[in-house]
């Protein structure tokens, strides 16, 4: 896709006039919602991305409904006699179980469903958790600098290298599988722990992209001039820079929603995920892999839900990261000189807005 | 990366990904019918396959384990006493003389037991001029109370006098046991016992020859491997590990090099005993000339080479996978390579009599009628796998006293999914103190979130989830843990962690074919242990001993006396006895909820000839099944 330069963003394109007609147009700024929205909009991928995921949060509200009023049963009831034949194999998609049943003669679309509701679930707990710890590590980090810099940066740096897997493993085992949890019964099974074990994993990469954002906002002229004007730390890092560090929040945050969608997956194929109580497409997945062979639905329909989600999270952040910034938001050093001036120009608007 | 490439990729992936997972299809080559009634051909090497090596490396005196007590029985090891090999409509759990020239003489007050030996019978290399002798079997009943060894089932022999006095260092010789000669046998007892004849067909009392180098040796050739005796076996059977021959006794223990044929947890290779006479031998046929073992790999893909003809069997305690019992019995070309074979093994649920709610017998009566059976077992892959069990003891035990005695019956068995059955279910847990209001429903908080130990495999959590969506019906709640198989017999094995109820996946085996092997370990009060404990309903339990390991019931029903009552009886009376014992337990009892009498299934190749089930074994007879030339 070609570049475009700083000054097209603010003006539109004037229709021609016919020659010797009409007065020429009017020129409309567009504010950077509309900008962005423009932009978005025109990325295909991402708005089907987005269609699908707003698809997916429907069935994930209405799951219950479904259980109750459409199907007549809940996710976990065994219908052995109905579903599994008399080798105790599953039968598959049917009238009245429409995506077959699975290995235990579960219905398999409930239990879909029901998926995607934890999946959802523990996706935006830990994510939101993520972001959260990311932007206050992150804000704090690139504002003072110094020691508390060196920390939260030598922090971040091993928190990125310890054994992912590994640890999940070892804290979800210690905590989640006895009745009693961990400290007092702070840490318990469930989706709480799988979703904080998650997010305490990648809260770094929020981290890491926040505090570039704000190592080189600190020396905008604006801020300067807060602080000329006798605001505090406090003041500066929610009014001033925050505000402008929206969009990659944004975007790096959507990003990790695959990421955590797997990695919740991945925990729960292995069976120290969510309880054996709540569905997960993860651990459908591990029932259905010796299943394969004479159970086909067993796995397609978990898995393409998963590769789904998983794909239209990231059509969506890639189209939002494009539609805020073609350009990308890493810079070398030379750029960030070059494109100082311009950036002065852009950032005028949000400034004033707020 | 561009978009469209993205998406492009992911697709790709996922489509190997599928590829990958989906599995090579079957084989089903051209499979020949084993003609029945033709004379099976000698010769030929067994290829079989074992998904975990057998549990103790071989050691007789310390392996507990049904596939290694199948390979001494069929292959290695002869005993005083032994068995035909063969299903139990031919005999296949009665008991043979096989080292000794006949049954053993007992005395007129029950205590003395005198066996004579057969002459002229040779070990197997490097001992192949040595003749089996009395004194031999003596020694390996020394090895067996010898504490550094830490045998097996060291229990069975308590009844010889002198036997525990020696395993507790209290005595330096067993006095019950004497050789009088080199072929004859004199075992004393401290009280009768009518079994001790099956006793003496265990691998533990198969005869250990005297060491070379130091005759007087009071362990023989198994001096200083306490450890790792298995490796350095001595055989009589008709088949021995390959490198037997290069086993050299006269040097010092720690300078042995063990036998070459046997690889701990990768391989055996057996060949043929070149001392072994079959014309001193009638139990054993012998037809291959050897067999190679491969252990490891995954149960469906072994089955699948089973099918192709790579492997002529999958000997372990496994079942072949669903798809492949619903494939060898439906398809037409595989239909004869299937064999279905009832065994002496059962499975059941357990409940705990020292944990509320389970301290009230209409609870758990009233849980016997709620559990779907069938169910249960079509989970577990359908009436193939095994019989709905209506009590503990497997019928061909009782001489099938109790074929049809089913005391807690419902339509199909399947308990409280049928209405009928869930009426019964509730009008028994009307009665029993917890149901206040008499509504059939349990309502007092004691059946809330009830102790539950489960096993960890797919198959198993779903049968948890049946019984607990059954049990709810009644107002129980299960709280279930679940663990592997190993880590969940170590949670039920300890009686203070008071489990109240276990999902069925836990199940017993006879160790011989008399019903004192069911009721011993896993009924009798005075078998309770502190560790290893397997009376985990904690049946027959003292006050003291409740209140030792911390419960608050101290109160529970024995059957001490009704077990005991059979332990002197032999014969016709001593089944009877057992019957009603069994009878006793389902009716005043009620520890227990019976499920399953499984049944053994097993897959061969095309060219496995002349099947047969040993019943003492409850698997194939090797030294019976022959290769199609």
């Amino acid at each position: 896709m070609a570049q475009t330069s700083a000054t097209e963003q603010a003006v539109q394109p004037a229709s021609t006039a016919p020659p010797g007609g009409e007065a020429p147009q009017q020129i409309v700024g567009r504010s950077p919602w509309d900008i962005f929205w423009g932009r978005f909009r025109q990325d295909k991928f991402a708005i089907g991305g987005l269609v699908f995921i707003a698809f997916l949060i429907v069935l994930a509200l209405v799951a219950p409904l479904i259980s109750k009023y459409v199907v007549h049963h809940g996710p976990n009831q065994l219908f052995v006699f109905t579903e599994l034949n008399e080798f105790g194999l599953p039968k598959g998609p049917n009238g009245h179980f429409w995506f077959g049943a699975d290995t235990s003669g579960r219905d398999l679309f409930v239990q879909v469903l029901y998926g995607a509701r934890t999946s959802l679930i523990v996706a935006f707990l830990a994510t939101g958790m993520a972001m959260v710890i990311g932007v206050i590590m992150g804000v704090v980090a690139g504002f003072y600098r110094g020691k508390i810099d060196t920390f939260v940066s030598r922090l971040i740096d091993v928190v990125l290298s310890l054994p992912v897997l590994l640890l999940a493993l070892g804290l979800v085992s210690a905590c989640g599988l006895q009745n009693k949890g961990c400290l007092g019964g702070l840490i318990r099974p469930g989706l709480l722990l799988v979703s904080m074990v998650i997010g305490l994993f990648s809260w770094p990469y929020i981290a890491r992209i926040v505090r570039g954002q704000v190592l080189s906002l600190r020396e905008k002229e604006f801020v300067e001039a807060a602080r000329a004007m006798g605001a505090g730390d406090g003041t500066i890092m929610l009014r001033e820079i925050l505000p402008n560090i929206v969009a990659p929040i944004i975007v790096y945050t959507t990003l990790i929603i695959p990421s955590n969608v797997i990695f919740e997956a991945t925990l729960s194929f292995l069976g120290i995920g969510v309880p054996a109580s709540t569905p997960s497409w993860g651990r459908q997945l591990s029932d259905a892999s010796n299943a394969f062979s004479y159970a086909w639905w067993t796995m397609v329909f978990p898995g393409l839900f998963l590769f789904g989600t998983t794909l239209a999270f990231n059509l969506v952040g890639d189209g939002l990261r494009d539609a805020f910034d073609p350009r990308g938001f890493v810079r070398t050093y030379k750029q960030k000189e070059k494109r100082k001036s311009r950036r002065k120009e852009a950032r005028v608007a949000p400034e004033a807005a707020s | 990366m561009r978009r469209y490439a993205k998406v492009l990729v992911l697709a790709v992936v996922l489509a190997m990904g599928a590829v990958a997972c989906g599995g090579g299809g079957g084989g089903g080559g051209n499979a020949t019918s084993s003609p029945s009634g033709a004379k099976p051909q000698k010769g030929g090497t067994l290829n079989i396959a074992q998904l975990g090596d057998v549990t103790a490396a071989f050691d007789p005196q310390k392996e507990y384990y049904q596939v290694s007590f199948a390979y001494y029985q069929c292959c290695l090891l002869r005993t005083l006493l032994s068995y035909n090999g063969q299903d139990s409509a031919h005999d296949g759990t009665t008991l043979f003389p096989d080292l000794a020239t006949g049954m053993p003489e007992v005395s007129s007050d029950n205590l003395t037991w005198t066996f004579h030996l057969k002459q002229g019978i040779h070990y197997a290399p490097p001992m192949q001029d040595v003749e089996i002798t009395a004194p031999d079997i003596i020694r390996a009943l020394y090895r067996e109370a010898t504490p550094s060894v830490a045998a097996g089932y060291g229990f069975y022999y308590n009844v010889i006098q002198g036997f525990s006095d020696y395993a507790n260092g209290k005595a330096k010789t067993i006095s019950g046991l004497s050789a009088p000669d080199d072929f004859t046998l004199v075992v004393k007892l401290t009280e009768p016992a009518g079994d001790l004849g099956y006793r003496f067909a265990l691998p533990a009392t198969a005869p250990i020859p005297p060491s070379p180098s130091d005759p007087k040796a009071v362990l023989g050739v198994a001096t200083g491997h306490d450890d790792d005796y298995g490796r350095f076996l001595v055989a009589s059977g008709p088949y021995m590990f390959e490198g037997s021959e290069n086993l050299d006794f006269s040097v010092p223990a720690s300078q042995q090099k063990p036998v070459a044929g046997y690889v701990p947890n990768k391989s055996y290779s057996l060949v043929r005993n070149p001392s072994w006479d079959p014309s001193t031998d009638d139990l054993r046929p012998a037809y291959v000339d050897a067999m190679q073992v491969q252990i490891g790999g995954d149960e469906s893909v072994l089955d699948q080479k089973v099918e192709a003809g790579e492997v002529d069997l999958v000997f372990d305690t496994s079942a072949p996978e669903p798809e492949f019992i619903q494939k060898f019995q439906t398809t037409p070309d595989l239909k004869d390579q299937i064999f279905i074979d009832p065994t002496q093994g059962n499975y059941y649920a357990t409940m705990n009599l020292g944990t509320p709610p389970f301290d009230d017998i209409h609870v758990r009566k009233a849980v016997n009628y709620a559990i779907d059976k069938d169910g249960f077992r079509r989970i577990g892959g359908g009436p193939a796998t095994a019989e709905i069990a209506g009590h503990f003891v497997p019928d061909s035990m009782l001489n099938n006293l109790l074929k049809d005695y089913n005391p807690y019956a419902t339509p199909n068995d399947q308990g409280a999914d049928t209405p009928d059955g869930l009426n019964l279910a509730k009008q028994e847990m009307a009665q029993s103190k917890y149901d206040h209001n008499g509504d059939g429903v349990c309502d007092d908080p004691v059946c809330k979130n009830v102790l539950t130990v489960a096993n960890n495999t797919k198959t198993a959590q779903a049968q948890a989830s049946l019984i607990q969506q059954n049990l709810q019906k009644i107002g129980i709640t299960l709280d279930i843990k679940s663990f592997t198989q190993s880590a969940a017999y170590g949670k039920v094995f300890d009686p203070k962690n008071h489990i109240a109820f276990t999902t069925g996946w836990a199940g017993w085996l006879k160790d011989y074919p008399d019903a004192y092997t069911f009721f011993f370990p896993v009924m009798y009060g005075p078998n309770i242990l502190d560790q290893y404990n397997t009376n985990y309903s904690m049946v027959g339990a003292t006050p003291e001993q409740m209140k030792k390991y911390g419960y608050s019931v101290t109160q529970v029903p024995s059957m001490d006396a009704q077990i005991e009552k059979c332990f002197p009886l032999t014969g016709d009376a001593r089944v009877q006895c057992w019957a009603d014992a069994d009878k006793y337990l389902m009716e005043n009892v009620v520890p227990i909820i019976p499920l399953e009498f499984s049944n053994n299934i097993t897959i061969v190749s095309s060219r496995i000839t002349n099947w047969t089930y040993s019943a003492y074994n409850d698997s194939a007879s090797l030294d019976y099944l022959a290769i199609a030339q």
